[in-house]
């Protein structure tokens, strides 16, 4: 029951929303990720048949669909701000998709509600209005009325973004479960790392309208195959710094370590660097030194995030463990280890290894 | 309570009083024995109230035509203005189309012209289509008249029920109009009944325009140039007078209290959170 999307273009106004788009997403979940205005949305009212495509066709089970309307498909849809029927109860939200299928057994209707309900948490909250509920479960609701009716196509969009963090932990470490019974492709957009990490399904990243990268989500932040994929899986943000190759070594900011592979002098690269990868003791590594000025330190408790000023005016994160006091204002030296340094090519954003040591390793 | 809080009290209760008097003056007066009315010390309130000006008033020649007359003409206005202005106030809201600034633009002013100024053309218009001294043609101006203020009301109803809503019933199975039956409507109805409310005390209320249109045909009248007539009728009857404007108030009155806690109700919930 896979969903194909086949050379999907969407323009508005003159300006390109989703470009060539050709994804091939087979039964069971789906991660969509990419930053804000990568197109997410759009490309899920695509494939719900909410907006049809400017060019291209939506495939699901072999059936062109493109020019079917949204009521006639077989698609169940999560939004980000969380949509129920607000003069209708909880109870009557859920049996909605279910009353509208004709195929659906009516006799069946109260005890698939219900079976839903304890799944998603609420079956308590049966008789109350979406009003009458928090955020975390008007979504828990809009999410039930989704599952209620087993659909060949279940799309959710960012439907955690909206809640507080707590609420948004809890709800991710249930969802995944809930998903194992669907039936059908299930295609779930986020914005965040940890989300397409914890769900560990296959993942389509999407930038500036194009499909970026599909892959599996840890090995696509273990080995970026490209700078804007590291950047769209990295949460905290990756530090870059600029650098350049040299005889066989790449320099950056006064310091240098071996290049991965061989590589042209003067090749231009970015070098990206996780904050937690980023320490102020050496620990006995032949590490990279940068000498830094230290400017602020943000304590969320189990970590302590210290901005550092280095020179050439770079802004460099670094994700100290526990919670730590500094001075702003003083001198640091922040150590880095070549081996967990990313390096991408300048123009084209492509990974050019992991880094000198795994290079010499495997090399 | 604090001395803010118990100013702000009397100042209601200044408000309130102020407000109240003359229609509980009309309603008091309308009870009174001719007697009472013209004491030279007025009382507050009946001494013996009598039901006898309300005999007089309802007995009086031609009030139930006009009584008739008026329910007719408002309430066809009303129901043609909220048909049309759901509308409109759909396309404008929901739908994307050249000329929809216009439009709006266009409805704001034509709320914004004073009635009065269409007196002249709207007679000139009913004289040269041979409409004068017709309820039809009092039904259309009263439509007219209501029509901009429902279409402003309505569309800022509809803009506050997220698109979303409507969309998340066309996934589920709705088609367009079973998705605005089943979840926009059940919203809108407090918008519903304010725009209905106020449609029907405009239209109800309206003496200027009957004045004008209606001229040799005495049947055709509404209550409000009935009322105005009445001193002729009945000489110096202020009894009757004032039951026959009781009896002119009390509809408007009744549709008050019938919606107001619908459209109070509408305006305090809200429909979607988040």
């Amino acid at each position: 029951m896979a969903l194909i999307l086949d050379g999907v273009h969407v323009r508005q106004r003159g300006e390109s929303w989703l470009d060539d788009i050709n994804l091939e997403l087979p039964d069971g979940m789906t991660t969509l990720i990419g930053p804000v205005a990568a197109g997410k949305t759009t490309l899920m009212r695509v494939a719900a048949g909410l907006l049809p495509p400017t060019e291209g066709r939506v495939v699901v089970d072999g059936k062109d669909v493109t020019s079917i309307s949204v009521r006639k498909r077989s698609v169940a849809f999560v939004y980000q701000q969380f949509i129920n029927y607000p003069s209708l109860t909880v109870y009557e939200n859920i049996a909605s998709p279910l009353r509208l299928e004709p195929s659906f057994p009516k006799e069946g209707i109260d005890r698939r509600v219900r079976e839903v309900a304890e799944l998603m948490g609420i079956g308590d909250l049966l008789r109350r209005r979406p009003a009458e509920l928090s955020g975390g479960q008007q979504q828990r609701t809009a999410i039930a009325r989704a599952l209620a009716r087993p659909a060949d196509v279940l799309l959710l969009d960012e439907p955690l973004a909206n809640l507080d963090y707590k609420l948004r932990e809890q709800l991710r470490a249930d969802l995944k479960s809930m998903f194992a019974d669907s039936p059908g492709t299930v295609l779930y957009s986020t914005a965040d790392p940890a989300e397409a990490l914890t769900f560990a399904a296959p993942t389509v990243v999407l930038g500036e309208g194009r499909v970026r990268h599909v892959g599996d989500p840890a090995e696509m932040y273990d080995r970026p195959p490209t700078l804007a994929v590291a950047a769209t899986l990295s949460d905290p943000p990756l530090n870059l710094l600029p650098g350049v190759v040299r005889d066989g070594r790449i320099e950056c900011l006064g310091a240098s370590f071996p290049a991965p592979g061989a590589h042209a002098s003067g090749l231009r690269v970015v070098l990206g660097v996780r904050p937690h990868q980023v320490a102020l003791e050496p620990d006995g590594l032949e590490g990279l030194a940068f000498p830094a000025e230290i400017r602020l330190a943000e304590v969320t408790g189990s970590v302590t995030f210290l901005h550092l000023l280095l020179a050439g005016g770079r802004h460099l994160v670094a994700e100290l463990p526990g919670a730590r006091l500094f001075t702003p204002g003083e001198p640091a030296t922040v150590h880095v280890d070549p081996a967990h340094v990313l390096v991408f090519d300048d123009n084209d954003g492509g990974l050019l290894a992991r880094s000198a040591a795994e290079a010499d390793l495997h090399g | 309570m604090r001395a803010g809080g118990i100013a702000l009290n009397a100042a209601a209760a200044a408000v309130l009083v102020v407000m109240i008097f003359p229609v509980y003056w009309m309603f008091a007066t309308a009870f009174k024995p001719a007697a009472e009315i013209q004491a030279e010390t007025p009382s507050l309130w009946p001494a013996h109230p009598t039901l006898e000006h309300f005999a007089a008033a309802v007995g009086a020649d031609g009030f139930w035509t006009f009584w008739r007359n008026s329910l007719a003409v408002t309430g066809a206005a009303v129901l043609l203005a909220l048909a049309v202005s759901l509308l409109s106030a759909f396309a404008v809201a929901r739908m994307r189309w050249r000329g929809r600034g216009a439009f709006i633009v266009m409805v704001f002013a034509a709320q914004m012209a004073p009635w009065e100024a269409l007196l002249v053309p709207m007679f000139i218009i009913a004289r040269d289509t041979e409409l004068l001294d017709s309820l039809a043609m009092l039904t259309g101006v009263y439509f007219m008249i209501t029509l901009p203020f429902t279409i402003v009301t309505l569309r800022g109803f509809l803009a506050a029920i997220p698109v979303e809503v409507e969309e998340a019933a066309l996934v589920d199975g709705c088609t367009r109009p079973a998705a605005f039956r089943r979840v926009v409507f059940p919203l809108l109805a407090p918008g519903l009944m304010a725009t209905s409310l106020f449609g029907f005390i405009t239209a109800w209320n309206e003496f200027a325009f009957v004045n004008v249109l209606i001229i040799k045909d005495q049947d055709k009248r509404t209550l409000p140039v009935w009322l105005s007539s009445f001193r002729d009728v009945f000489g110096t009857d202020w009894g009757a007078t004032m039951a026959a404007a009781t009896l002119f108030a009390l509809p408007v009155l009744l549709v008050f209290l019938f919606l107001q806690r619908r459209v109070g109700a509408g305006m305090i919930t809200g429909a979607v959170k988040g």
